[in-house]
């Protein structure tokens, strides 16, 4: 007897999860606590000197979970397509289903990131140490939640996505190619630094390629525009792919 | 639920090889096909275009009356299972089944986990942990479970031992009499799965040879046995598969449809006739001018 199943995408999005659910908190919880932990050494002991004097530690701890999140992008296509098109999931479903992986990912891992600095705050403010912010962002107080939410969710959607495009391109190509093309597939995430100035990076690029920071609504528009890029471009890598036995 | 295909001469190229060409067949639904061919012969290219693991070059592909690529309803409806499959090797057994059971629309779990008790299938362990008869159990045990209109194992059980495939053979059989469908079974162990075969599609060298009815293919050969003079005149005009001699007496193999006139002439010189395995006659059909020297 048939059974009514849930969209497909939805199964892979479900699936996908249940599958990285520890990996993703067990990155979390061991990188809050090192970073905690750093933090905490170098306020207590003063070994980091008059740069960080007055500095959110929080700040930079973007850079890390983008990283994650763009290994765990590499891992989606060479070691998930092949089961679910098994499975009787089209190609087309399991893009839809990634897509919303990223964007969950990027959701959980922005609110994390978000929820880090009113306590890194309550912290300084116990002290009595002072708090600034050394690079510039959408957002210019640590009290202005929902731009530090929208600023981490766009950068982490961009790194995501950059992986799970170097992760197609060697499902698709051979490496010989997937490698040249994964100098192009860091282009989303490149782009979003230069369109957010998130941090050293974003400064770097947007240094020189002589960009100016954009105003709001187009930074946020061209962000928009990056992430449907990158699932465009996946679409554009994997619907006609053939299933490989085992790349890896 | 069973599904039709019908092929259209379908090619496959890889770049400048051709691994299938011009292959037309017509499949109906509610039958036990065996796909036979020697290695590289293009039984996987088939079945994978047929699962949509692949698209085709060339021709056209219909299950159901519809393309199977991207089709999400007939994806859906289309099971393969492959030896090596295609389950990522970090996960559990039950974690490969959880997934099964949530993808194919007319999945059984009682059934599921009756082939899991009847495999002994460790559910704890991880797939790359299973020992690579415990690897094929699980396949047929997701292939059978699927109960997918059109179910496709490719050498799937050839990991198993021998009561295990046993047991596969009967269960398949089982199922397939209480849930009619389409299976498509492609192997190389002709002597143990050919009883199943309603009708077989013999590939060789990317051309469909045959598609016939199992007990046409068979009685269209048979073993004539005798001295060999006598075999000698019988065998005249005949295709000879192959011969063997000891001493005067002689056999020979031969293909093609034997006269009633030929077959009294045969009795009259007390030649004795034999049936012709399927296993014996593959071998012969799609011998290569190599393997004869």
């Amino acid at each position: 007897m048939t059974r009514s199943r849930k969209h497909p995408a939805l199964i892979v999005a479900g699936n996908l999860m249940y599958t990285y659910r520890w990996v993703l908190a067990t990155y979390w919880l061991v990188f809050i606590v090192i970073y905690v932990g750093i933090g905490f050494i170098l306020r207590m002991n003063g070994t980091a000197g008059g740069d960080i004097d007055g500095q959110s530690i929080w700040e930079g701890a973007g850079s890390s979970p983008k990283i994650f999140l763009m290994v765990v992008g590499i891992m989606m296509t060479p070691l998930s397509l092949a089961s679910f098109v098994a499975n009787g999931i089209t190609r087309r479903h399991f893009i839809g289903g990634v897509m919303l992986v990223i964007a969950i990912f990027a959701i959980v891992s922005s609110i994390l990131l978000t929820v880090g600095y009113p306590i890194e705050r309550a912290v300084y403010e116990m002290n009595g140490w002072p708090l600034a912010l050394k690079n510039p962002h959408l957002f210019e107080t640590t009290r202005q939640y929902g731009w530090i939410f929208v600023e981490s969710f766009l950068l982490f959607f961009a790194y995501f996505g950059s992986g799970w495009l170097i992760g197609s391109g060697f499902y698709r190509f051979h490496w010989r190619v997937a490698i040249v093309l994964s100098a192009l597939a860091l282009l989303p995430a490149m782009a979003m630094e230069v369109v957010l100035y998130s941090d050293w990076m974003g400064q770097l690029l947007q240094t020189a390629f002589e960009a100016d920071r954009a105003p709001m609504p187009l930074a946020l528009s061209l962000s928009v525009i990056v992430a449907a890029l990158t699932a465009a471009l996946n679409y554009l890598m994997l619907r006609h792919v053939a299933i490989k036995k085992k790349l890896i | 639920m069973t599904l039709g295909i019908e092929v259209n001469g379908l090619r496959l190229d890889y770049g400048k090889f051709a691994a299938l060409r011009d292959v037309s067949f017509k499949l109906q639904g509610g039958k036990i096909y065996g796909l036979l061919g020697r290695n590289g012969s293009g039984k996987t290219s088939l079945l994978s275009i047929l699962a949509s693991f692949r698209k085709h070059t060339g021709g056209s592909v219909a299950i159901g009356g519809e393309a199977p690529f991207e089709n999400a309803r007939i994806v859906e409806q289309v099971c393969f299972i492959q030896e090596s499959g295609h389950m990522t090797d970090g996960v559990k057994v039950r974690d490969a089944l959880k997934l099964a059971a949530s993808c194919w629309p007319n999945w059984d779990d009682d059934y599921a986990d009756k082939l899991i008790r009847l495999f002994n299938l460790p559910v704890k362990k991880r797939v790359m942990a299973l020992s690579r008869g415990m690897k094929s159990a699980l396949g047929v045990t997701l292939g059978l479970a699927s109960r997918a209109p059109v179910t496709i194992f490719d050498e799937a059980y050839l990991g198993m031992d021998a009561p295990s495939r046993y047991a596969f053979y009967e269960e398949l059989l089982n199922d397939y009499m209480e849930n009619p469908r389409t299976f498509i079974l492609s192997t190389h162990l002709i002597e143990e799965v050919g009883s199943l075969f309603e009708e077989v599609l013999v590939l060789d060298e990317g051309k469909l040879l045959f598609h016939e009815e199992t007990e046409a293919l068979r009685s269209r050969g048979a073993a004539i046995t005798g001295p060999a003079e006598a075999v000698d005149r019988i065998a005249e005009g005949l295709t000879v598969l192959g011969e063997q001699k000891l001493g005067r007496t002689k056999s020979v193999t031969v293909f093609g449809a034997l006269t009633e006139e030929k077959r009294k002439a045969a009795q009259s010189e007390g030649l004795e006739f034999g049936p012709v395995s399927l296993q014996d006659l593959f071998v012969h059909l799609t011998k290569k001018r190599g393997d004869k020297q």
